[in-house]
């Protein structure tokens, strides 16, 4: 029951954070690029000295701390959306053709995932976002060149349990192409699969965008990532507590949110996979 | 098994070379060295010179043999920053620092997370068991930066009990070692308590209990011992986790350590300093795993007679 | 008349705590003698093994916590048991071979550590000549190198004797075996019922056994209770129940035994599926596919005596004599 109520929960939050990214910089009156000078490190709205013009404060510019944070829920948004459309269809694409020929390119290929999968990949996600500069094209390059390989894994794993189904052997008898099909019967089947991946990667973007931005290397100033917010308000985390707590506390919410759903959707779709998500 | 030992170190080796292939093409074909290491006011003929002097004007194949035979011999060259440091020594006098904190923060996570995840199996259900869950799912969500930096506002600048950053005695390792460790305890937590669980419900702790043994023989030496093979599995994760957290938290606290020196070499585009940065940490990467291989033979019996 | 060892009065195991959650054993009662062997048999899901885990408290907790009803070892209600008394029960009086004896064993545990732990609690001075010992009991070859071995390095037919090697450790006065030949070959399979056979003579134990085999209970039973949906429907003599038997779903199974009985045979499909637990039908669970029901099987069946020891649930029951041909 508590699962059940959890669950609902967090779909909940996981609706608004992309309510709020579609439409919440529609809705606000502040420009989360724009400060006024004489509003600069005001409190929240409950803390001392803290006003309803600004509900969550500003930070040293004096920019709009909630609108910031709505703009930022955009740009993390966008990062998830673009990665995982890029590393699932290139790990798709790998996995399943990997999987669907098998032979010595399958062997080759999965050693070539299980060495992605070993090298310390935020190391060269850093390294490589220090050499092409901040940008968020190359942000989402460098995400998803650290992520591909999970679907890649997937794909070929379930198409290797989907490729000796009757269905599929009926199909290839019946004279359909190998191309067709892949996209008509072996495609459909493993999708689910993949969208638990996709889920459960949600979270994994969030974090490693933010973590770049935080380290100065992701989606550069002055828009407003939430990694790159804390990184601002650190400084004087002493002072104004807010700039560097309460975007953090945006990122924790959604995660969470999208992990309880991915674990939910992991018991309901594929059981093999719990536990896996370290 | 020896077979397999000997493959995976095959596999390690590739890696190795692969990733300074990775390397050394990113730092050469992106990161233009020549224009790093000269001063602006530098004259074309001091370009050409440098250009010399580096080999650069040898054909790229050559350039890699040259620096994978420097590098096999101790020798990654000198950090381009002012001090001139030769890069392999650079690393390894930040070694310690960083080890000294992922074993700190690997050990009280292990114990932690065991502790924590039987605890939640044993009392499912209740609100011991939701406790721990919710603490799972917060250290898996909160990203290691974000945390840091709470936990300096909280135990050091509110409470003033630790020392905000910096290296030195046991109080400073509290906060970094905690928000290095919180993601993996979290996932080890979760992991135990899955395997736990099922070790609970299984046909060989029915005959344990069928014996007539008490509930703490039944938990201690039947079910643990088989729920702790998916995190020695998991292992090599965990400390990968640990080596690539490092660059983030070291950064945060100030942590002398080989991920604040890759963080900074990055920064600076230091390419001596990076490549050997990286290709030591991926060296710990594959030394990391080939310890969980070991570990594995010695705690399941079934994996001593598999090939 | 001697007290039962082992008196089952109306137990009911449910799906959890909630009265309506739905339910594994609906009122089941039974009595079993001292040296007595009880055969139970019933299709798959019918409710055996959770009756047999019953009596040990080895139900998951989510069926220990729908457990109504009382299972009065020795007149003491096991339910009541503390954590305590229930483990001087186990194993010592109560033992019991579970289902699947390739996971019966600690992979990670060799044999001996195993066999000693349940040793050690009888009091046997030389815990590894006792181990020997019992593994020799059980048939099993140079026991003394098998005690340093792992389970996966075994065979099914060497595990199972294990496993009842250690089921026997302790003495115990009531051994409960749940389909303990089906994972073997016909013909391990009949040398092991002959070593049990053995075995219940030297220890002078009752026994529990639930098997899907008439051919079994005919090689091993004093008695037979026969369980469908969750009930026991007849119960009686195992001589009594094969010449006469008088429920109709103990007919249709006898009935699809082959007459030979040398070749035991697991039960045969009746026309139509068992009921799934939650989904049973009320009144007489049998009479959506029973050839003799009227509309009053749509209430609870009496329960009638119709000769000394032989006990239905039905309200119709058969009296002709079962025609093996
Ligand atoms: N923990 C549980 N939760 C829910 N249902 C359960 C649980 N344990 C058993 N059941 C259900 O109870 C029914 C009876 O199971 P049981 O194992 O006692 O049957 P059985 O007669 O031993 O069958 P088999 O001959 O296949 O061993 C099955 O339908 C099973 O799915
Ligand atoms: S009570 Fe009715 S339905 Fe049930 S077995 Fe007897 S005759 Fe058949
Ligand atoms: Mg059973």
């Amino acid at each position: 029951m508590t699962r059940d109520l959890s669950f609902k929960l967090a779909l909940g939050l996981l609706v608004v954070f992309v309510l709020v990214a579609l439409f919440g910089p529609y809705l606000l009156e502040h420009d989360p690029l724009r400060g006024s000078l004489r509003a600069r490190l005001d409190p929240p709205a409950w803390a001392e000295g803290g006003s309803a013009e600004h509900l969550l404060g500003t930070d040293r510019l004096g920019r709009d701390v909630l609108a910031r944070i709505v703009q930022g829920a955009r740009i993390s948004l966008a990062v998830c959306l673009v990665v995982i459309a890029i590393a699932g269809s290139i790990g798709t694409a790998l996995g399943t053709f990997s999987g669907y020929v098998g032979g010595w390119v399958d062997r080759v290929l999965m050693r070539l995932v299980d060495l992605a999968l070993s090298l310390p990949v935020i190391l060269l996600a850093l390294l490589f976002a220090a050499v092409v500069g901040p940008s968020f094209l190359n942000i989402v390059i460098v995400i998803s060149m650290v992520l591909w390989s999970q679907y890649a894994r997937m794909s070929r794993g379930e198409t290797l349990r989907v490729k000796n189904e009757d269905y599929v052997d009926l199909a290839r008898t019946s004279g359909l192409g190998h191309v067709a099909i892949i996209f008509r019967h072996v495609l459909p089947n493993i999708a689910p699969s993949l969208i638990v991946v996709a889920t459960l990667q949600v979270g994994v973007v969030i974090v490693l965008e933010a973590s770049l931005s935080f380290l100065g290397v992701g989606v550069p100033p002055p828009n407003p990532s939430w990694g790159g917010m804390v990184a601002e308000g650190r400084s004087y985390i002493v002072t104004a507590w807010w700039v560097s707590a309460l975007p953090g506390i945006a990122i924790v919410l959604v995660v969470m949110a999208v992990n309880v759903v991915g674990d939910a959707l992991t018991d309901r779709i594929n059981p093999g996979l719990r536990g896996r998500g370290a | 098994m020896l077979k397999h030992l000997a493959g995976r170190l095959a596999e390690a080796l590739v890696a190795l070379v692969l990733m300074s292939l990775v390397i050394f093409l990113l730092s050469r074909v992106i990161g233009d060295p020549v224009a790093l290491l000269l001063s602006d006011s530098a004259t074309e003929a001091d370009r050409q010179l440098l250009i010399q002097q580096l080999g650069l004007d040898r054909p790229m194949w050559q350039q890699y043999f040259t620096f994978l035979g420097n590098a096999l011999q101790g020798d990654f060259g000198q950090s381009v920053t002012a001090g001139r440091e030769d890069a392999l020594e650079l690393v390894l006098s930040r070694l310690p620092a960083s080890l000294s904190l992922a074993g700190v923060a690997l050990a009280f996570t292990l114990v932690l997370g065991i502790l924590l995840g039987v605890l939640a199996a044993i009392t499912r259900g209740t609100l011991a068991d939701l406790a721990v869950r919710m603490l799972a799912l917060l250290g898996q969500s909160a990203p290691s930066f974000w945390l840091g930096i709470m936990l300096i506002y909280v135990f050091a600048v509110h409470l003033g009990w630790l020392p905000t950053s910096g290296f030195g005695g046991p109080a400073y390792y509290v906060l970094p070692a905690l928000t290095l460790g919180l993601f993996t305890l979290a996932a080890i937590t979760r992991l135990v308590r899955a395997s736990m669980l099922e070790a609970l419900s299984s046909e060989y702790v029915k005959l344990a209990r069928i014996k007539g043994l008490s509930e703490w023989s039944v938990v201690l030496r039947h079910a643990l011992g088989n729920s702790l093979i998916p995190v020695v599995t998991f292992m090599g994760t965990f400390f990968a986790t640990m080596i690539t957290g490092a660059v983030v938290v070291e950064t945060v606290f100030a942590w002398p350590g080989i991920g604040r020196l890759a963080y900074e070499s990055i920064m600076a585009r230091d390419f001596p300093v990076i490549q050997t940065v990286v290709l030591v940490i991926t060296a710990f990467f594959i030394l990391a795993n080939l310890i969980v291989d070991l570990l594995y033979l010695a705690i399941d019996p079934r994996m001593r007679a598999a090939g | 008349m001697t007290e039962p060892l082992l008196s089952i009065r109306d137990l009911t195991v449910r799906v959890g705590k909630h009265p309506e959650a739905p339910s594994i054993l609906d009122r089941v009662s039974l009595d079993l003698m001292p040296g007595e062997t009880l055969g139970l048999v019933g299709e798959s899901g019918s409710g055996k093994s959770t009756l047999g885990m019953s009596v040990l408290r080895l139900n998951s907790p989510r069926l220990a916590a729908g457990t109504t009803g009382q299972i009065l070892w020795q007149g003491r209600d096991v339910q009541k048991m503390s954590a305590r008394q229930l483990r001087r029960i186990r194993g010592e009086e109560i033992s019991m071979i579970l289902q699947d004896p390739m996971a019966s064993l600690n992979p990670v545990q060799s044999i001996g550590v195993q066999l000693r732990e349940a040793l050690r609690r009888s009091g046997k001075r030389n815990l590894s000549a006792a181990a020997e010992a019992a593994l020799a009991e059980v048939n099993i070859p140079s026991p003394a190198d098998r005690l340093r071995a792992y389970p996966h390095q075994m065979s099914g037919g060497m595990r199972q004797r294990i496993v009842s090697a250690i089921g026997l450790a302790q003495d115990p006065n009531l051994l409960i075996c749940d389909e303990p030949t089906t994972a073997l070959d016909a013909t391990i399979q009949y040398q092991f019922l002959e070593l049990l056979a053995a075995l219940r003579a030297a220890h002078d134990m009752a026994m529990l056994f639930i098997t899907h085999d008439f051919g079994v209970v005919a090689r091993i039973c004093d008695r037979v209770a026969v369980m469908y949906a969750g009930r026991i429907v007849e119960t009686g003599p195992v001589a009594e129940i094969f010449a006469r038997p008088a429920h109709p779903y103990t007919r249709a199974l006898l009935a699809s035994v082959p007459s030979t009985r040398h070749a035991p045979r697991r039960l045969p499909v009746i026309e139509g599926q068992p009921p799934a637990v939650g989904n049973r039908p009320r009144g007489c669970p049998f009479h959506p596919r029973c050839a003799a029901a009227t509309d009053q099987c749509q209430s609870v069946p009496p329960r009638a005596e119709i000769r000394p020891g032989h006990v239905l649930d039905c309200w119709h029951p058969q009296e002709i004599a079962h025609d093996p041909a």
